[in-house]
């Protein structure tokens, strides 16, 4: 049986314990469990229907922050074991990059920029390229340019002193041509034409690092892509060239056919040439999904042509030979729909869009065509199937908002037709309620903006309530004060000035 | 002696069992090991706390290695580690209880002798035989055990469903095999000549009526299985629920095995009473 004296060693011996125990194990112990719990919490928050995102992304943000406090190596003794050390610093970049993340969904933009600033200070090399891809992509989403493209240049700097052993993914070789496409939507065109010259420079890189690597052969395809983001199409055409003169798999050479032909149709006119060359995509392609876009491609060259029976009969086809490809049979039927309306015969049309709502409603097409055929019947002065068109519109987008995720491009689309339809029936409370939603769910990004900035409009216009109008402008001007949605906000504002005494 | 009649005095055992968990007043020394198997089950699921981890981190790397000194880990993996723990606790604490509990019941049933000595003063003199009792048991069933399991088992190639049954059926061999041990205890205690003069005193009782102890013996092995289903799958009930349930079932488990150690002790103890003490 144990003596007293040996109940009183106990503690001394716990104490000693304490004296030589793993204080790095545990730091990373209790940082793996907030990683868990915030990953479990993330996917939670992910997959409810609750239009409230902001607040979602800002509570997920405030997890991983959790997991990046945890991991902090601050006041940890020199003699911790290296790999222990190494965990804590991987956990520690990886929760305030998931953190920034969230804090961007967020709209929470300050809070993003720090802990993003962070990780690119603190964390290893992956760790910083990534937190510095992702403060470009918050400033690009502010519409700030010449901060965004300093940025995506950080970032290459990184990539380039580190270079990642396994190669780049595709989301990261596709960033260059994403930024020029922004940069020439906002039209600073000497901003365009230094990124794509950073951007080529950057594919030439990827290229030579990586040689004979799947992402040397994926850059060597996206260099023409940068071209055409800018609309230089003669550009684009020698870089595609240029490219089909190396010794390339079939399948890369039918992708790159696929693109030339893009140029040749829409950007230079010569569409003989686009035509055989999607001929040869739609008959030689391995991926249906090409193979149908190949053949939609034809149908369109047919319509301008002015062959348009061709064009009809080469969409009947791609239903039947493309049946199992929801998207390319929606496109092809949504196509019919409005080649029978151009003609007049309005029956077919409209019998081929509700095929189209039917059939497909989840789909792009599927999200419109409710609203084309209201417009349909509107053509027809039909003003009782109008009404009717509108009340099954509504309760179809209302069924798509209920069964996708708040943020989801399917629910974001139904929503904001949703509002379309309640404001075509004078229904503005209603179309009001949806567009604050839609705020909810956009965060303050410049498409949430211009949503308030709508419901501003509405309420002055229709509603005849300047204070209401003033109440969603100080939102936006509130929220978004260094963008031009707030720019346009303060215009209003100041637009609104002289009803203020009559509104009051 | 009918299969129904044996049914009827195991439930009658189980039931005399369960009101002598009260009536022996052993309850605090069940809560006591229960305390201390939950607690070393606690410092396997969270090896890294600065309490305990300049000894667990060592031993469970040594036994382990570093897989389960990460989160969520360390809960799945709980059914090895928390197991390992369990049975070393029970290997060394294990034979004191068993004197304790069976010196308890001992008391209560046993009318025909005066016991002088406290319960804690008994099991402590008898803990060397019960431990030599505990150490050839355990010795005995891993080899049972591990004969067919890791030996034979993985040589036949089963699919899954032969696999579960043979494994099953496997597991029930050393409760078979080792069911004529049932009345060592209570002799080694109320005896005390010696483990040898116990197992030959147990064999002969065991022989004239083996139907019953047989039963009894494998009460824990069949309260065991429920949890045992439960722990396999401990890295779904994880991912499904949360880690720490894995923890929940293992404590449970043991609630549950204490019990039943204490019904089985009892009902030994009984049944050697009823035959008189006449072998010893």
């Amino acid at each position: 049986m144990m003596r007293r004296v040996d109940l009183l060693l106990l503690p001394l011996v716990l104490v000693v314990a304490a004296g030589c125990s793993h204080e790095g194990l545990d730091r990373r112990f209790q940082a793996e469990k907030a990683r868990y719990w915030a990953e479990r919490s993330a996917l939670r928050y992910s997959l409810e229907a609750d239009p409230r995102v902001r607040l979602r992304y800002y509570r997920t943000g405030m997890s991983y922050l959790r997991v990046a406090d945890r991991a902090d190596t601050t006041g940890l003794g020199v003699s911790i074991d290296p790999q222990v050390r190494h965990d804590l610093i991987e956990l520690r970049g990886w929760g305030l990059v998931r953190a920034g993340d969230a804090f961007l969904r967020a709209a929470h933009f300050e809070l993003a920029d720090k802990e993003l600033a962070l990780a690119q200070r603190e964390g290893f090399p992956h760790t910083r390229a990534q937190a510095a891809l992702l403060r470009a992509e918050a400033e690009r989403s502010r519409e700030r340019w010449p901060e965004a493209f300093q940025r995506y240049r950080e970032f290459h700097a990184i990539l380039r002193a580190d270079p990642p052993a396994g190669g780049l993914d595709e989301g990261v070789l596709n960033t260059p041509i994403l930024f020029v496409t922004d940069l020439r939507a906002a039209g600073l065109d000497s901003l365009v034409e230094e990124a794509r010259t950073e951007g080529h420079a950057f594919y030439d890189w990827v290229q030579e690092n990586w040689k004979g690597q799947a992402c040397a052969e994926r850059a060597a395809f996206l260099d023409h892509r940068l071209d055409l983001a800018a609309a230089d199409w003669e550009a684009a055409l020698r870089s595609l060239d240029a490219y089909l003169r190396r010794d390339l798999r079939e399948s890369d050479r039918l992708n790159a056919d696929f693109d030339r032909a893009e140029i040749l149709s829409q950007g230079l006119g010569r569409l003989a040439q686009a035509d055989s060359l999607y001929l040869r995509v739609q008959s030689q392609a391995g991926d249906p999904a090409l193979q149908g876009l190949a053949a939609l491609r034809r149908c369109e060259i047919a319509v301008l042509e002015g062959r348009v029976e061709d064009a009809e009969a080469g969409l009947r086809a791609v239903q039947k030979d493309f049946a199992d490809q929801d998207e390319i049979v929606a496109a092809a039927l949504f196509r019919r729909a409005e080649l029978q309306e151009e003609a007049g015969d309005w029956a077919e049309a409209q019998k081929l869009y509700r095929r189209v709502v039917l059939r497909y409603p989840d789909s792009t097409l599927g999200i419109e065509a409710p609203l084309r055929l209201i417009a349909l019947h509107r053509r027809r002065g039909d003003e009782r199937s109008v009404h009717g068109a509108l009340v099954r519109a509504e309760e179809q987008y209302q069924r798509l908002v209920a069964g996708h995720s708040s943020d989801s491009p399917v629910a974001v689309q139904a929503r904001k037709n949703l509002i379309d339809c309640f404001l075509q029936q004078d229904k503005i409370q209603e179309a009001l309620y949806e567009l604050e939603q839609l705020y909810h769910v956009l965060g303050s990004s410049l498409e949430g903006g211009e949503a308030l900035l709508e419901a501003a409009r509405i309420a002055h216009e229709r509603l005849h309530d300047p204070r209401l109008a003033r109440r969603y402008l100080v939102w936006v001007e509130r929220e978004m004060p260094a963008n031009r949605v707030g720019e346009r906000a303060r215009e209003m504002l100041r637009e609104l000035e002289p009803s203020k005494g009559k509104g009051s | 002696m009918t299969l129904l009649r044996i049914i009827e005095q195991t439930i009658r055992l189980v039931a005399l069992g369960l009101l002598d968990l009260k009536r022996a007043g052993v309850r605090r020394v069940l809560a006591a090991i229960l305390l201390l198997e939950v607690l070393v089950m606690w410092m396997c699921a969270h090896p890294t706390h600065p309490l305990w981890s300049g000894w667990m981190v060592p031993v469970l790397r040594t036994a382990f290695g570093d897989y389960y000194l990460h989160y969520p880990q360390s809960f799945i993996g709980l059914p090895s580690t928390g197991s390992a723990a369990r049975l070393v606790i029970e290997l060394f604490v294990g034979p004191f209880v068993a004197a304790w509990l069976g010196w308890a019941v001992l008391r209560l049933a046993d009318t025909r002798r005066r016991h002088e000595q406290s319960l804690a003063r008994a099991s402590g003199s008898a803990y060397p035989s019960v431990l030599a009792l505990t150490v050839l048991v355990a010795l005995s069933w891993f080899v049972l055990y591990a004969i067919p399991q890791i030996v034979i088992l993985p040589r036949l190639h089963l699919s899954y469903r032969p696999h579960v049954v043979f494994s099953l059926v496997a597991s029930l061999l050393p409760v078979v095999v080792m069911a004529p041990l049932f009345f060592a205890l209570p002799h080694l205690l109320r005896e005390g000549r010696g483990l040898m003069a116990a197992i030959r005193a147990s064999w002969r009782i065991f022989r004239d009526d083996p139907l019953l102890p047989l039963l009894l013996s494998t009460l824990p092995w069949a309260t065991a299985l429920p949890f045992v289903f439960l722990l396999q799958r401990s890295a779904l009930l994880a991912a499904s629920l949360r880690p720490e349930v894995v923890l929940v079932i293992m404590a449970t488990a043991a609630a549950v095995a204490l019990m039943v150690e204490f019904i089985t002790i009892d009902a030994s103890v009984r049944l050697f009473l009823r035959q008189g003490g006449r072998d010893g």
